[in-house]
């Protein structure tokens, strides 16, 4: 039930905040509101959750379109409460910051966002392929309007590409998922694993589409650049991290056999992305390319996590997942913010705004600082596991990983030098004050956030894969294979929760 | 092949060809008046057929009903409503007429080997044919048993074309004096 | 004594009761007032269809075993039956629509009495169970039809619409005449539920019937490459006459090729259904690229129908038990969300008093939001969209075509559907991202009642549409009940 309100509670807001007539402030308002007992209903969840249990939780299934045997089923596992959470709270912020903007057309706004809200949340509890499927394209829906009426100059150009690249993805898998659900079963609990490399790549598409992986990152820039901050935030903070779940959730478990054999790809793709992405970060002429790209990086060092698949790298992955998306939204809320007082996002045109704005240049040099992963940050936590799992997969592999880090530190210096320190840019005036109390509040939240990660990660690492902590049954006949398999046999098939069957990483 | 027959098959090819000509004239001549007569003709040769078929009473009908009463009123509608209405012909041999021609070709040989294939056996001899076949009352026995039904709607169709030609005929008619209206 | 065969009255009573209302309306455009007419006729016409739809109704529910009636001239079962709720169901909105067309002042009674008729000849087609009633109840609902694209007058469009409707119209009726003429040649019987077994399954007549009649139905579908009057007609026609035909001709036309297919060729299996996979991706190859290039909505929206014709012919493809009621189920958003989107484009014509283009479509959504949404909704259907019935139908057709071994259609399918995001998303662009010319804003206000009454039609429409998509297993039950009377 309480999986259904954390997907009910945001469609019921959209529908009131449609539907009542009122000024902006008061309809943003009972947004934020509905966004903020969301939270309310997240955190109560996590509470209940009972970390220690390999099972799927908040279960709820009815029957649906019972002639093909597909279901309403919905639940959480751990790394997908976490996940959850990270919508829900970047979710706030955004409601909270298209707020204090104050938009344009306030109801389907507001709507829209909400919409957003349960669609993304549906995916990650969606327990059943055609669900999952449908939440995936329910996002685009609200996502599509969000970027075409409220972007910035080209958003028609954005919304065309950003559109014709995750749509040609999604329905590949479309036409997948009919014909894997249909010989192996659309519940995901239940549902056989397949060794259809086709299969495999129709979802891989997808998802490689959404994240972006390297080399189907082209709507990324675009998209990024003409949203409004908000969705922007959004974008690469949430719902980049459903393309990863979704490799997490159905690639892997489903495919174990296609996952093992393009292993070795998939790698070698997020390796070249993560270089790539760094590389085009450090070139970026705007602030928002800079994050846009370092998004593409992060996401692609996120990869490499998933795809070596061991315990390490794994839990990881999840904790880089929240961490990249607390960042990624709270740069591009700056970034909004920025643009607010400037008009442009031009890094030429901008420099020196540290003097006389103390709060503005700490939220950028921590959050900066964050993002480049200085060790005793939650990025650091995250991005050392992933590492380390990497390394233990080959070490050749997290030699990539190495040098974006350093990447990763040349760009994000160079955005904080471009834009709080050199001489003033000419896009700069006196007059543009400083971090306001209402934008403080929002990116201070999701600063407090990365901050409470960085105390103590392995609330995440540590609380995602139920399994990984139980004591590892080794057989002979499953630790003669890869040794990578580790995790995912128990990670959401609930059929099998009690056999954990697999071998240990070492 | 006794006389008799020989007279069959040049009766039947006359009817054929008069009926190819005149269903050609109806479409290609371009006053209604023209048309409406060639029409009249490929009635006639079409009751020739049934006549040829042993179908007696169908045959009367066809010219009765149809050559007769039906194409009178065709007549008469065409006079009151004018045969004067030429329309040009704007198109010239475009790619569709093309394939049209073309389309219309290959359905045609289709149809004459599929018919030559699979009917040439049967004209060779001729069928035994039940006395009754054809007469008035066998025909109204299966418009009201086996057809019943069919006969009925038959009825309906011809009210619905019948409101639609009224529809039609008095809007043209108020247009052409809608000067004055 | 000529023994006449017993007459099932139950089984004619949906068509009996748009007759009936055909019959009312005509007197009324008699005897009526001429300040009253449109009302009273108008009230028959929806009456008409409501009835029937009641019948039809019970009609399902009453006849739980398929079985042939008044001397096997009609089938009276629920496959039929569930046709004749689609089309009732299409046409009552229809009514509703078409109240307020601003041409309707003229001949109010008769148009009204065509619009019932057309939904009278489509049922008794569905129900048909031998070549003759087919013929018959095709050519009643075409005739109807012929005659309600030729009367928008003012326009001169719709004269050519309806010319071109009544050649092409009667052309494919021929060829479906000629092909009948061959399936009997072939096996001495006009029965369906006879044909099959009478004579060997490669009889040349029979499969050249077969190719005729099957044509002729591509015809009535609107499947490439047998479209082209498509465009034109609904382009010419009035505006809700065009939703009534894409909704429910072109389902009824599949659902009786369906019928004819299964009961009376089941024989020829492999022939039927490999050239409806033909005919389905050549309609989704012409229906998508050729909607891509249209600006003027109603014309793309019949291009869109093409395309969806192909989405329909998955089903003949697939010639299973699954993919019936995937025809079945895909056709009832399918007909709710073309009548509710050529409301939608009426709306918008009587406002401005000009053809709905995607250019004059701008500002729409925020103007009026609640009509922005439906249209959205629609559109979004139509794309097969989540969160629509559009959406399950097209899982169930693709489910089916991959049942039945026609894996590749699903990439077509799916490439096809991508394509058709072009278009339907350039509506969605149209009516909220582009900037609202201004003096359009001020559009002209409208009598409040005929609002009403196309607001209705276009709220229960969503409704369908949306409500297809939430509550699927009352649906899949009607489906599965109707589909399991056809032998496949």
């Amino acid at each position: 039930m309480l999986t259904t309100a954390l997907i009910c509670l945001p469609l019921l807001g959209a529908l009131s905040v449609f539907l009542l007539p009122g000024p902006r402030m008061w309809v943003g308002s009972l947004a934020l509101f509905f966004s903020l007992a969301e939270l309310a209903l997240w955190v109560s969840s996590l509470i209940r959750f009972d970390f220690g249990s390999a099972r799927i939780q908040f279960e709820q299934q009815h029957s649906w379109i019972s002639d093909l045997g597909i279901s309403y089923h919905v639940g959480l596992f751990g790394f997908s409460l976490w996940l959850v959470g990270l919508t829900v709270v970047v979710m706030t912020a955004a409601i909270a910051y298209g707020l204090w903007s104050g938009r344009e057309r306030a109801n389907a706004y507001y709507a829209l966002m909400l919409l957003l809200l349960a669609a993304i949340v549906g995916v990650f509890t969606a327990q059943d392929l055609i669900l999952f499927y449908v939440a995936y394209e329910a996002m685009m829906i609200p996502l599509y309007v969000l970027i075409g009426v409220w972007g910035g100059a080209g958003r028609l150009r954005a919304t065309f590409k950003f559109v014709a690249y995750t749509m040609a993805g999604s329905l590949l898998m479309f036409a997948t998922i009919v014909i894997y659900g249909l010989s192996h079963g659309f519940d995901l609990a239940t549902a056989q694993q397949s060794g259809s490399v086709w299969l495999f790549l129709g979802f891989a598409a997808a998802f490689a589409v959404k994240a972006p992986l390297f080399p189907l990152h082209g709507w990324l820039a675009d998209a990024y650049r003409e949203s409004p901050p908000e969705v922007a935030a959004l974008l690469s903070g949430v719902i980049s991290k459903v393309a990863v779940f979704g490799f997490l959730r159905i690639a892997l478990t489903q495919f174990p056999g296609p996952t093992h054999d393009l292993r070795s790809l998939m790698l070698a793709l997020s390796a070249v992305g993560l270089v790539y992405g760094s590389l085009l970060a450090f070139r970026a002429p705007d602030i928002r390319g800079v994050v846009a790209y370092s998004s593409l990086a992060q996401m692609s060092l996120i990869g490499l996590g998933v795809f070596a698949q061991n315990e390490l790298s794994l839990s990881g992955s999840v904790l880089q997942m929240v961490n990249h998306g607390l960042v990624s939204a709270a740069l591009f809320l700056l970034a909004g913010v920025i643009e607010l007082r400037t008009s442009t996002g031009a890094l030429s045109r901008l420099g020196g705004m540290a003097r006389g704005r103390p709060i503005l240049a700490s939220l950028i040099i921590s959050i900066g600082v964050i993002s480049l992963a200085v060790p005793g940050s939650n990025a650091f936590a995250g991005e050392f596991l992933i590492l380390a799992g990497v390394f233990q997969q080959g070490w050749g592999w997290a030699i990539p990983g190495l040098v974006a880090m350093v990447l990763a530190a040349m760009y994000m210096l160079r955005l904080v030098s471009a834009l709080l320190h050199r001489e003033v840019g000419e896009a700069v005036t006196k007059k543009a004050p400083d971090v306001l109390l209402p934008e403080l509040c929002v990116i201070g939240a999701l600063l407090g956030c990365m901050l409470a990660l960085s105390v103590w990660p392995a609330a995440i690492s540590k609380h995602s894969f139920a399994c990984l902590s139980q004591p590892p049954v080794t057989s002979a006949g499953i630790s003669s294979q890869s040794k990578a398999q580790v995790g995912l046999a128990c990670v959401p098939r609930a059929g099998s929760t009690t056999a954990t069957t697999t071998g240990t990483a070492k | 092949m006794s006389a008799g027959n020989i007279l069959v098959w040049i009766v039947w090819f006359t009817a054929a060809a008069g009926c190819i000509g005149s269903a050609l004239a109806v479409v290609a001549l371009r006053n209604a008046l023209f048309s409406a007569l060639a029409l009249i003709g490929n009635l006639v040769s079409l009751a020739v057929f049934y006549l040829l078929l042993s179908a007696e009473f169908v045959a009367a009908a066809q010219v009765l009903i149809y050559a007769g009463a039906v194409m009178v009123m065709f007549l008469f509608v065409i006079a009151y409503v004018g045969w004067d209405l030429d329309i040009a012909w704007t198109g010239g041999p475009s790619w569709q007429t093309l394939g049209g021609i073309v389309a219309a070709a290959a359905l045609l040989a289709e149809l004459v080997v599929v018919i030559v294939l699979g009917a040439a056996n049967d004209l060779k001899h001729s069928n035994k044919i039940a006395v009754d076949f054809g007469d008035p009352a066998s025909i109204g026995r299966v418009f009201l048993s086996n057809h019943l039904l069919a006969f009925e709607v038959i009825s309906i169709v011809l009210l619905v074309a019948a409101i639609g030609g009224v529809i039609l005929g008095a809007q043209r008619r108020r247009e052409r004096s809608g000067g004055i209206r | 004594m000529i023994r006449t065969p017993a007459i099932d009255w139950l089984t004619l009573a949906p068509s009996l009761a748009l007759l009936a209302a055909t019959i009312a309306s005509l007197m009324a455009a008699v005897l009526v007032p001429e300040r009253r007419r449109r009302n009273v006729s108008w009230f028959f016409c929806l009456a008409g269809y409501a009835g029937a739809f009641a019948a039809a109704a019970i009609l399902f529910d009453r006849s739980p075993h398929s079985r042939g009636v008044i001397a096997n001239a009609l089938f009276r079962d629920r496959y039929g039956a569930l046709a004749a709720m689609i089309v009732a169901g299409v046409g009552l909105l229809t009514t509703l629509v078409y109240y307020g067309e601003r041409s309707t002042v003229d001949r109010v009674g008769e148009r009204f009495a065509l619009l019932a008729s057309a939904g009278g000849g489509m049922i008794l087609f569905a129900q048909s169970a031998n070549l003759l009633t087919l013929f018959l109840g095709l050519e009643w609902l075409s005739i109807s039809l012929y005659v309600l694209c030729a009367l928008e007058r003012e326009r001169p469009e719709a004269i050519e619409a309806g010319f071109k409707y009544l050649i092409v119209g009667g052309f494919s009726s021929a060829i479906l005449v000629f092909g009948a003429a061959f399936v009997y040649g072939a096996t001495g019987t006009l029965n369906l539920a006879q044909i099959a077994g009478k004579a060997p399954s490669g009889d040349l007549f029979l499969i050249t019937g077969l190719a005729m009649i099957l044509v002729g139905f591509a015809f009535k579908a609107s499947a490439a490459p047998f479209h082209t009057w498509t465009p034109d007609v609904y382009q010419g026609a009035a505006t809700p006459v065009s939703g009534f035909m894409a909704g429910a001709t072109k389902a009824v036309a599949l659902l009786v090729a369906l019928r004819v297919l299964s009961v009376s060729f089941s024989a020829q299996e492999h022939l039927w259904t490999s050239a409806a996979a033909a005919l389905a991706v050549t309609s989704l190859v012409v229906g998508n690229l050729a909607a891509l290039a249209q600006r003027d909505l109603k014309r793309m929206l019949a291009y869109s129908s093409i395309s969806h014709a192909g989405f329909l012919l998955f089903a003949i493809t697939a010639a299973s038990s699954l993919g019936t009621r995937a025809l079945l189920y895909y056709l009832i958003p399918y007909g709710a969300a073309s009548v509710g989107v050529f409301a939608l484009a009426a709306l918008h014509e009587r406002e401005l008093g000009e053809p709905a283009t995607l250019d004059n479509l701008a500002g729409f959504g925020w103007r009026r939001p609640l009509s922005g949404i439906a249209l959205w909704i629609f559109m979004l259907s139509f794309a097969g969209f989540p969160l629509t019935g559009g959406f399950v139908g097209k899982v169930y057709l693709f489910a089916a075509a991959y049942r039945s071994g026609w894996t590749w259609l699903l990439i077509v399918g799916a490439v096809a559907t991508l394509v058709s995001l072009g278009y339907y998303l350039a509506v969605v662009r149209a009516i909220y991202m582009r900037p609202e010319p201004g003096e359009k804003a001020a559009a002209k206000e409208e009598p409040p009642l005929l609002d009403r009454m196309l607001s209705t039609a276009v709220f229960a429409a969503v409704i369908v549409t949306v409500g297809s998509f939430f509550a699927v297993q009352p649906l899949i039950d009607l489906a599965k009940h109707a589909a399991s009377q056809l032998p496949l």
